[in-house]
């Protein structure tokens, strides 16, 4: 079983590197860059161009520059001098060791082309809102998806089961954005009854995030969280009717799959009580295969809510995205696209040894 | 015949006691995309306390049918059973399944094909086992998996313990038909269906496994119901036999005897079907054509468009099964003359050896 | 007459069909198939042959003296109404919208599937390091969370300079393969070790008719089922990125640029300028989804239950 966990981890690092890779690569493709404040500007000669961008290191061929950007190569030294750091240890080692502190692996992410920020503290401010929608998203479809899954399940067939089944067929087409849509000119727009976009009510509270929002916070605390929950309820509402539909169905049929098995006939042959069956024998192996969707809920937490900030002007990762993708801000384009792949394998990894340890025939 | 002497003569039915298991008439049909098929057609058989009766057939014959039909293992949808099943004197067809659990594993233990799909993956053999002991008995876990590893070890499964707590896809094929051997028997049932359980083993195993079979449930008297399309296993395990054919019972009496002198031209058939050592060299004796599907029956007797002594009368109205003069029954109107010999046929029958060929 | 004959003479023989021929009669026989085949087939009819019945040309602008800023709702005129400010013709521009939307999106599945299955066959039958070094590459494309970089990707592929169709194709390919390759690889792997292809092998037959006539088409089921679903995911996908601005740019309407242009207008009442197009992407996402859950339940029939 370690071993197995072992091999997964060490596999995931190799899947990190090649998506750093691709990533380097797709921004390497994109136009723009420092060298673009100097096109606008004619007044910079030659020369100076040149020695800006030899300051930068934009001047070394692109592997080099890789390296130093992911932080294996030492800024200060070229050719092999660059792998081995100060402290007489390899480079790409954490930087007590190394005593590099230069480059991804070591920490640095840079600083944002459109204000200068570092991106570290753009992200993390980005992070907590998408935190909170997508989270309380999570646990609210995850828990329905199972119990409604489970439930029509069992009953497969019956009425209830095809009422449940044709809505969430339904539901589970819809495009989320359109949902979005749709719930707010419903529910905001003709009835008024929750605000229509945004975080906070700007005209109570700072914004989101800001220290002037926690002193507000901190100041009238139940004002501030029933602000968040109005402004929370339609998007949370908009995530948890499209995702239940389709992961319920999902968990409906692994238990379908699983009543017909043929060890349930054999626990029916047993004389077990029905409780028994049903828990121990069905369950059991029908929600093994969910444990691979609650590995992938895993990246949802950093990423997955994009479509629905977006629609609701939610102040987190996904509108920060955008802004940056429009802005071409690289710096903070690629910090993200990397946090998101590393979400993506660790989500990848929870899943195969959750699924490890639900299935006993999986550990080799 | 061989079966005959390997069981304790004092514990095999001598008919004055009444039957275990007692199936009148019972047909059994689908519902089908095609309509309801009637895929059973009025078997009737009896199994008395502590023998072994083998229902024989080939593939489609509805033996394994009628076997899960007894305590209602076929889907409720699309199944309609008719007829009477009596346990120890109690109707089973109609009970609700809250009615059927205690006699499920209880009284009757059930053993199936293929162990590794019929068992749970993702629970040890030791709890697979002791579930039924708990359920059955009322005893407690600790208790009962005590006495799984137990009876892990009276089917002959060495360091039981360890295997206890191991899962279905760690053992051999032959070990994992054992575990089914011992779960079937930990409920202490009167009887147990044992449906193929040696077709999907090793030739060298079959015959460990079904001595063990054999002897495991002679030792506590319990009767045997064996399903198996394989008259060699047969041979050496059953008390009787009945011979099913296209839903029907065609012929049952005591396994010396219908092996020995097949009274029904099927199991004629069947009989000098199998290859033996003693004609190596002669053409193999084969069964023309092929058995029919349930929407397809022929009238009159089923076996008439395959029968070498079929004659006009037999495709009018099916046979009833008839008595002979040593206790068997035989659904055939000219059973006399195939016994005798005279049976004049559209081919040459190949002779019966007296020996039944193993 | 031979022995065989007499004996099974008058016994009915069963008709057999063709595993194609088995899964057509079953997707005709269920509801959601045919459904969503007639709905797919109504936004089709629409969208090809609607400019003939509506008689406005795509940027015709109405006489001064029917100015209304806000665009005028559905009427006889303008069944699907007119737009805020310049108020075209909505059904006009659903029409022609849908024309490139759907283009988009069967191109894009067309595209990603053929790419996909290409390199999931040759995984899949050559094995070895080939198949590992493809895997990881599958590994690290899936790695990278999709809708980001489609956005990351359109936006650059756009400054670089590509008019607004091919690039959001192109992003969709490139980005879109990895399914399609990881499910045919699993196909492929599992074929070859059956027996009917060691038979074939056995049998002498050349490799190339092996994986053409034995393998292919027992590999492209699940491709088949997962073809609809890849038209509606593109489709949506280009709606959305659209809508954000980084898809196909205005000049050419498109479901998605229509939502765009339309949502500030939705709040003043205009509801009619998002709402059709919005319909219509519903409708081609729900048929879509229909035949390719009635595909799967025809080419894989559901087990029994207990």
């Amino acid at each position: 079983m370690i071993k197995y966990a072992l091999r997964r981890i060490a596999l995931g690092i190799m899947i990190m590197l090649g998506s750093s890779v691709l990533i380097y690569a797709l921004i390497l493709a994109a136009p723009g860059g420092p060298e673009q404040k100097f096109a606008e500007n004619p007044k910079y000669t030659q020369a100076q161009k040149e020695g800006y961008l030899q300051s930068l290191g934009l001047d070394k061929p692109v592997p080099v520059q890789y390296c130093r950007w992911l932080g294996a190569c030492r800024r200060d030294k070229d050719g092999l001098d660059a792998l081995v750091g100060p402290t007489g240890l390899p480079t790409f080692l954490p930087s007590g060791l190394s005593g590099i502190y230069t480059g991804l692996l070591h920490g640095e992410l840079g600083y944002s082309y459109a204000n200068g920020e570092s991106v570290g503290d753009l992200i993390a401010a980005a992070a907590l809102p998408t935190l909170i929608l997508a989270g309380l998203s999570i646990v609210i479809w995850l828990s329905l998806a199972v119990l409604l899954g489970v439930w029509t399940g069992l009953r497969a067939g019956t009425k209830f089961d095809n009422v449940v089944t044709t809505l969430t067929y339904v539901s589970s087409t819809f495009p989320t954005f359109i949902l979005g849509f749709m719930m707010i000119w419903i529910f905001a727009v003709t009835l008024g009854w929750t605000p229509v976009s945004g975080m906070t009510n700007e005209r109570l509270s700072p914004a989101f995030g800001s220290d002037a929002y926690w002193q507000y916070f901190a100041g009238a605390p139940l004002t501030a969280i029933f602000d968040l929950r109005n402004h929370l309820i339609l998007p949370v509402l908009t995530l948890v009717i499209i995702s239940v539909a389709g992961d319920s169905r999902y968990v409906r049929a692994s238990v379908i799959d699983a009543l017909s098995a043929e060890h349930v006939r054999t626990a029916r042959a047993k004389g077990l009580s029905s409780r028994r069956i049903i828990v121990r024998h069905t369950l059991r192996t029908a929600l093994v295969p969910f444990a691979t969707n609650l590995g992938l809920a895993f990246p949802f937490l950093f990423g997955g809510a994009l479509i629905t900030e977006t629609i609701f002007s939610w102040p987190g990762v996904g509108r920060l995205t955008l802004l940056a993708t429009n802005g071409l801000d690289y710096p903070v384009l690629m910090a993200i696209l990397l946090i998101g792949s590393l979400m993506v394998v660790i989500g990848n990894l929870i899943s195969d040894l959750l699924y490890a340890v639900l299935d006993p025939r999986v550990r080799l | 015949m061989s079966a005959v002497q390997k069981s304790p003569v004092s514990k095999r039915a001598s008919a004055s006691t009444s039957p275990l298991l007692a199936v009148k008439d019972l047909s059994i049909s689908f519902r089908t995309s095609r309509g309801i098929l009637k895929v059973v057609d009025g078997v009737s058989f009896d199994l008395a306390p502590g023998e072994c009766l083998a229902i024989v057939g080939e593939s489609g014959s509805g033996k394994t049918v009628s076997a899960m039909a007894i305590i209602s293992l076929l889907s409720r949808n699309q199944a309609i059973i008719e007829g009477s099943v009596a346990f120890k004197g109690r109707e089973l067809v109609g009970l609700s399944e809250d009615e059927l659990r205690p006699i499920r594993g209880g009284g009757i233990g059930v053993i199936f094909q293929e162990p590794l799909s019929a068992l749970n993956p993702v629970t040890t053999i030791g709890e697979q086992i002791a579930e039924v002991i708990v359920a059955h008995r009322k005893l407690s876990w600790r208790e009962a998996h005590k006495l799984a590893i137990g009876y892990l070890e009276q089917v002959e499964i060495s360091q039981p313990d360890r295997r206890a707590k191991q899962y279905p896809h760690q053992l051999s094929g032959g070990m994992r038909q054992r575990a089914m051997i011992a779960m079937a028997l930990s409920g202490e049932p009167a009887m147990i269906i044992a449906d193929e359980p040696t077709t999907a083993l090793d030739v060298t195993i079959q015959a460990q496994v079904l001595d063990l079979l054999r002897r495991t449930t002679t030792e506590r008297g319990a009767a045997l119901l064996l399903i198996t399309h394989d008259l060699g296993v047969v041979a050496e395990t059953a008390d009787r036999i009945a011979v099913m054919y296209a839903g029907q019972i065609v012929e049952t009496g005591k396994a010396a005897n219908v092996l020995r002198e097949p009274a029904s031209p099927y199991t004629r058939d069947l009989v000098t079907s199998i290859p033996s050592f003693a004609a190596r060299g002669k053409k193999l004796n084969t069964i023309t054509g092929m058995v029919p599907s349930p929407d397809a029956f022929p009238t009159g007797c089923r076996f008439a468009p395959r029968c070498r002594y079929a004659i006009t009368a037999c495709t009018t109205a099916v046979p009833p099964l008839e008595p002979l003069n040593d206790g068997r029954l035989v659904r055939c109107i000219r059973t006399k003359e195939v016994l005798d010999g005279t049976a004049a046929g559209k081919r040459k029958a190949p002779a019966v050896k007296r020996e039944a060929a193993r | 007459m031979t022995a065989v004959a007499r004996a099974t003479k008058g016994t009915k023989v069963q008709k057999a069909e063709s595993p194609w021929a088995q899964a057509r009669r079953r997707f005709f026989a269920g509801r959601q198939g045919p459904w969503g085949l007639a709905i797919l087939g109504v936004i089709f009819f629409l969208v090809i042959v609607g400019p003939v019945f509506a008689p406005y040309h795509v940027g015709e602008v109405p006489k001064p003296s029917e100015f209304v800023f806000l665009g005028r709702g559905p009427s006889a005129e303008h069944i699907f109404g007119e737009t805020a400010q310049l108020q075209l013709d909505v059904f006009m521009l659903v029409v022609n919208g849908g024309r490139a939307s759907l283009f988009i999106g069967f191109v894009a599945a067309v595209g990603s599937i053929f790419i996909g299955t290409l390199v999931g066959i040759i995984a899949g039958y050559f094995g070895g390091r080939l198949d590992s070094f493809l895997m990881r590459l599958v590994d690290v494309f899936l790695a990278v969370p999709s809708l980001f970089v489609i956005i990351v990707g359109a936006k650059i592929l756009s400054a670089l300079g590509g008019t607004g169709l091919q690039t959001i194709i192109i992003v969709f390919i490139v980005f879109g393969w990895m399914g399609t390759a990881r499910l045919v690889r699993g196909q492929v792997l599992a074929l070859r070790e059956m027996e009917f292809i060691e038979a074939a092998r056995a049998l002498g037959v050349r490799p190339i008719r092996i994986a053409v006539r034995h393998v292919l088409p027992n590999a492209i089921g699940p491709v088949v089922v997962s073809f609809p679903f890849a038209v509606g995911g593109a489709i949506i996908g280009e709606a959305f990125i659209s809508y954000l601005g980084f898809g196909v740019s205005a000049l050419t309407p498109t479901w998605g640029n229509m939502l765009s242009n339309a949502e500030e207008f939705l709040l003043q009442g205009n509801w009619w300028w998002l709402g059709f197009p919005g319909l219509f992407i519903i409708l081609t996402s729900l048929s879509v989804n229909m035949i390719g859950d009635a595909l799967r339940e025809s080419l894989e029939p559901e087990g029994r239950r207990a």
